[in-house]
Formats: structure tokens, C-alpha cells, sequence
């Protein structure tokens, strides 16, 4: 059984973990994607990377004092205008709060009913099953 | 035959996430236990489906952000499953243990 390297890919290398969890030879197989699929994957991708940036915006102010709003603020607005174009104004109050409310300055984690149930969005794939429900 | 294989129900593949932030990482991952068992949790219905569609090899989990499935071959089956009942022996989840136990009965 082979071991990881740096010279193989990120697939290759968690097909050796896989392996070694298994005791088995695995393959890796390449499969189509629907257009539906494409569609949650690019969406998920822009989410996480959305969070990322926000994340590392907050990391900078509190970490150095160096406040990237005014240089920031034009990108974050052509990503939220072309979010407009792809999703209804319920679908972006979602992601909005996914985004910048759902987890308070003090750490807390804020739910969101609909008719008394909480509507799951712990991750950006619960973020995005909750938007194909709201149109 | 191509009838029954269009009246197949096909298992949705569950989704493996790796992330990864350095090198080590990759065996830090192999060694948790929670890795072990979403894929051991996965593995069960995936032999079963190749037991009951005789089938020679079948897809175990998708890696998350890329279209790439893991596929593991019939005669590897025994191996993995005994691996599961290890794993499973180890942390005392006797239960588990048994469907892993059924399910090499049925190879």
C-alpha cells in the first residue's frame, strides 16, 4: 500500500487514507456532473469562500488594527449584486444570515424558524437545501 | 438486463470532506476515528447494494468539490469488512460489529 506524497494529488492522497483505513485498494473514479450538481457545488464553493473572506476582514482588525472596509467594500458589492441576479430577496435575506448574522460578536449560534421549526443551516449545503425550499 | 438495471434505485452517493491544511494532515485524518467511521457507516449499504445487484465493484463515498468517486473491488470486500469489525470491536459498538458480521456471512 502506497504512502502520501507531496507529488500526488489532493484525490490521490485521500485515496491512500482511504486505503490504509480500509485495508484495501480503492480507485478513483471520475463521474458527470448534473447541471444541478455543478450548480450546488459552484454555490457551496462561493459560500465558503464568501465566509473565508469575511473571516480573514475580521482577522485583520482584530489581529493588526487595519480596517480593509473602504478597500474591501466594491468587491463585496459586485458578489452581493450578482447574488441578486441569481436568487429571490427571501433567498438573499438566507444567505445574509448565514453569512453575517447567524453567528452573534459573542460566539452564539442564532436559529431560524419557519412556523416553529429550525430551519438546519450549520454548514453551506444546509444553507443552500434551505434556499431551494424558499423561492 | 437493461430493464432491470433502469428499475436499480440508485444509492446516492454520501460526500467525504477532507480538509486539509497541511501535508500532515492527510494521515492525522486516516487516523481519526470519525473518518473511520463515516466511511466504515458508508461502506455497509454500499456492499449490500453490490450483494444484492451482483456487482463486481462498487462506489463507496464521493469526494466533496470534486466529481471523483471511490470504488472498491469485490475481492476487496472481505478485507474492508473485516477492517469494520476491528474498528468496530475496538470501540465496543458490538452492534455494528454484528451487521458487519451478517453482511460476510452473505459474501
Amino acid at each position: 500500500m502506497s504512502d502520501f506524497s507531496k507529488k500526488n494529488s489532493h484525490e490521490e492522497n485521500i485515496k491512500i487514507s482511504i486505503d490504509k483505513i480500509l485495508g484495501s485498494n480503492t480507485s478513483l473514479k471520475r463521474t458527470k456532473k448534473t447541471a444541478e450538481d455543478q450548480r450546488r457545488s459552484l454555490f457551496i464553493n462561493i459560500i465558503n469562500q464568501l465566509q473565508a473572506l469575511d473571516n480573514r476582514a475580521l482577522e485583520l482588525h482584530f489581529n493588526y488594527s487595519m480596517d480593509m472596509t473602504s478597500y474591501e467594500t466594491p468587491f463585496f458589492v459586485v458578489i452581493e449584486e450578482l447574488l441578486d441576479m441569481l436568487f429571490t430577496k427571501n433567498q438573499i435575506g438566507l444567505i445574509n444570515f448565514y453569512l453575517y448574522e447567524r453567528i452573534t460578536p459573542e460566539g452564539f449560534m442564532l436559529e431560524l424558524h419557519d412556523n416553529g421549526v429550525p430551519i438546519p443551516m450549520n454548514n453551506a449545503e444546509q444553507l443552500y437545501e434551505a434556499i431551494l425550499k424558499r423561492k | 438486463m437493461n430493464q432491470t438495471r433502469r428499475n436499480q434505485k440508485k444509492r446516492k452517493l454520501p460526500e467525504l470532506n477532507y480538509t486539509i491544511r497541511r501535508f500532515s494532515d492527510y494521515q492525522t485524518i486516516t487516523n481519526n476515528s470519525r473518518t473511520k467511521d463515516f466511511l466504515f457507516i458508508n461502506l455497509l449499504p454500499a456492499i449490500r447494494d453490490g450483494i444484492s445487484n451482483n456487482l463486481d465493484q462498487v462506489p463507496i463515498v464521493q469526494l466533496r468539490g470534486s466529481n471523483t468517486s471511490v470504488i472498491l473491488k469485490k475481492d476487496d470486500w472481505k478485507t474492508s469488512i473485516s477492517k469494520a469489525i476491528e474498528f468496530y470491536a475496538a470501540q465496543e459498538k458490538y452492534e455494528q460489529c454484528q451487521k458487519f458480521k451478517e453482511l460476510l456471512e452473505n459474501l
